[in-house]
């Protein structure tokens, strides 16, 4: 029979036994949430941060420049999806449009982002990944019903505050 | 290599018992700009009518779209006063273009006498109805692009004489090489071959037409050497992909030439002059940038190799604008027995300078570094690092707030 110390040591043992299992004897998944950030302070789900997106159409022979927003706007919005979430949610949007709506949702995985929106003229998907903290490049796809345009797209942060509404 | 050959440029056709010698003619055959051919070439060729010396009844040509107020007619007819018109389309091929263009018709001559002759009678190449890309006269009846150098003064008669010795031959065989002046019309045909994708032919009136055939040399559509067109320098910036913060690692430069293309591949040699032992193959297919290459290490026997995949993703430069970027990944690793060692797994960010990288050095010298990584010390924190970074980091966050 244990005694009173031996049982407190033996369930002291046994906590880290299984402290060790599921940290070390356990494959564990790459979980969220994914450094590097989008939104460096991912305790704010109000205020983002600033980035850079420049586009240059893909189907192109020289990938012609097409453009940039200095105006994209992520903002961390939690785990995605619990109750065993694998990604990080953001919202995005372009600040400098807010009536016109172009915002919507970015998940991240690893430091893979994955983009969508509907509200604009178009739909919107993105595809793109980090290279650096600061900087990352990727495929951007626009449609609708008989129509559509691909991009590619590098993102820089610019890293001031941001909200989107 | 698939490299097709070039098939015999004249490919005319010359009934043996009228054989004209056309070296004698002195018309130099138009080479069109790329008469070497090109590699993965296809060749079509184009037939209206057939080739049966105008045998009845008539073969059907295609007019449509052609507008023309006199009444037309189809091969092999000789009811005079009657227009030839065939239109030659569908001619493009996606991912092909029309680097090459044969033409050829067989004509005789119809009225011999009267308010009729063919000796005025003109054969028009033309993409539209407001100008003909190629234009000439049968015979002297008009002045100006005359053909009767091809067979001879008085052969396509003239207006009101009575006609020749033509018409008992069955006409003739008209091509590239003898058609006069047509090499001066070279680029312009075919720029409108490939802007057009159709021609008409178009015969006057009196003058009867068996065939017309066309021949067309199609090359694959190349784009221009990606990573060297603009400067053949590139710097590359590596992040250690496992970090966090992906922090930067090193710096390298990479120079690439041109070697080949292989089907739909672009292939470049590179090197560094940075870490000159470093240096590879890469292939370029679209956007993307597939490489692999070896180094030496100083003090080291084991040698060390290198695998790159990126894309190109911003606008691809050029001699006034050289600046490209590209992002994607990088693998170090050196053998061992087994699985080999892991040096680095980097992201990495490449863009073009604009500069014109010194040839290689050879031999090449062992590197003093590796490549995606720059030092040993940092390799070891890389490879021995905790199997949950994540978790680290993730614990250490209110930190960085």
């Amino acid at each position: 029979m244990l005694t009173t110390t031996a049982k407190k040591r033996t369930l002291k043992l046994g906590v880290i036994v299984l402290g060790m299992v599921s940290t070390y004897g356990w494959a564990a998944p790459p979980l969220p949430p994914h450094p590097p950030y989008l939104d460096s302070n991912i305790t704010d789900i109000r205020e983002g941060e600033l980035w850079k997106m420049e586009v240059f159409i893909d189907s192109k022979l020289s990938h012609p420049f097409l453009g940039q927003l200095e105006t994209i706007c992520f903002v961390y919005d939690g785990l995605y999806s619990p109750p065993n979430p694998s990604q990080d949610k953001y919202k995005w949007c372009d600040v400098a449009s807010p009536s016109f709506g172009w915002a919507g949702v970015a998940t991240k995985e690893g430091d893979q982002v994955f983009m969508h929106n509907d509200q604009g003229k178009f739909y919107n998907g993105a595809q793109w990944e980090l290279t650096s903290k600061d900087e990352g490049a990727g495929h951007w796809r626009l449609w609708e019903n008989n129509f559509f345009f691909d991009l590619n797209v590098i993102f820089t942060r610019i890293g001031k505050p941001c909200r989107c509404q | 290599m698939c490299d097709k050959k070039r098939p015999d440029v004249h490919q005319v056709k010359i009934p043996i018992a009228f054989g004209i010698v056309l070296a004698l003619i002195g018309q130099s055959l138009p080479t069109n700009g790329l008469a070497a051919g090109c590699e993965g070439m296809i060749t079509k060729t184009y037939l209206g009518g057939k080739i049966d010396e105008y045998l009845l009844p008539t073969d059907p040509a295609d007019t449509t779209g052609y507008s023309l107020s006199y009444p037309l007619t189809d091969f092999d007819s000789t009811v005079i006063d009657r227009h030839m018109v065939h239109r030659f389309s569908n001619l493009a091929m996606a991912g092909y273009s029309i680097a090459d263009a044969r033409f050829e018709f067989k004509a005789k001559p119809l009225a011999t006498t009267g308010p009729h002759s063919s000796g005025n009678d003109t054969i028009r190449l033309r993409f539209d109805f407001t100008s003909a890309v190629y234009s000439a006269y049968f015979g002297s009846g008009n002045s100006g692009n005359d053909l009767s150098a091809v067979f001879g003064a008085g052969q396509w008669g003239t207006n009101n004489s009575t006609l020749t010795p033509m018409v008992a031959a069955g006409g003739m065989v008209f091509n590239n090489a003898n058609l006069t002046n047509f090499g001066s019309v070279a680029s312009a045909l075919l720029s409108g071959l490939n802007t057009h994708g159709q021609i008409y032919f178009y015969v006057q009136d009196d003058t009867a037409v068996d065939y017309a055939q066309l021949t067309l040399d199609y090359c694959p559509l190349k784009k221009p050497p990606v990573l060297t067109d603009g400067g053949n320098h590139w710097m590359l910036t590596s992040h250690q992909d496992a970090s966090p913060a992906h922090v930067e690692l090193n710096r390298q430069d990479l120079c690439f030439k041109y070697v080949t293309s292989s089907g739909t591949h672009q292939v470049y040699r590179w090197y560094s002059t940075v870490s000159p032992s470093w240096r590879g193959w890469a292939r370029v297919e679209g956007d993307q940038v597939f490489m692999h290459g070896d180094y030496a290490l100083a003090n080291s026997k084991t040698p060390q190799h290198t695998a790159l995949q990126w894309e190109v993703a911003s606008e691809i430069g050029n001699q006034k604008q050289p600046s490209t970027k590209g992002y994607g990944h990088c693998v170090d690793w050196e053998n061992n027995t087994t699985y080999g060692n892991t040096n680095m797994f980097a992201n990495v960010r490449l863009e073009r300078t604009g500069k014109t990288c010194p040839e290689a050095v050879e031999p090449p010298p062992a590197n003093k570094t590796y490549v995606c990584t720059p030092k040993r010390e940092q390799i070891k924190i890389d490879i021995d690092i905790d199997p949950a970074p994540v978790e680290k980091e993730i614990s250490s966050i209110s930190s960085i707030k």
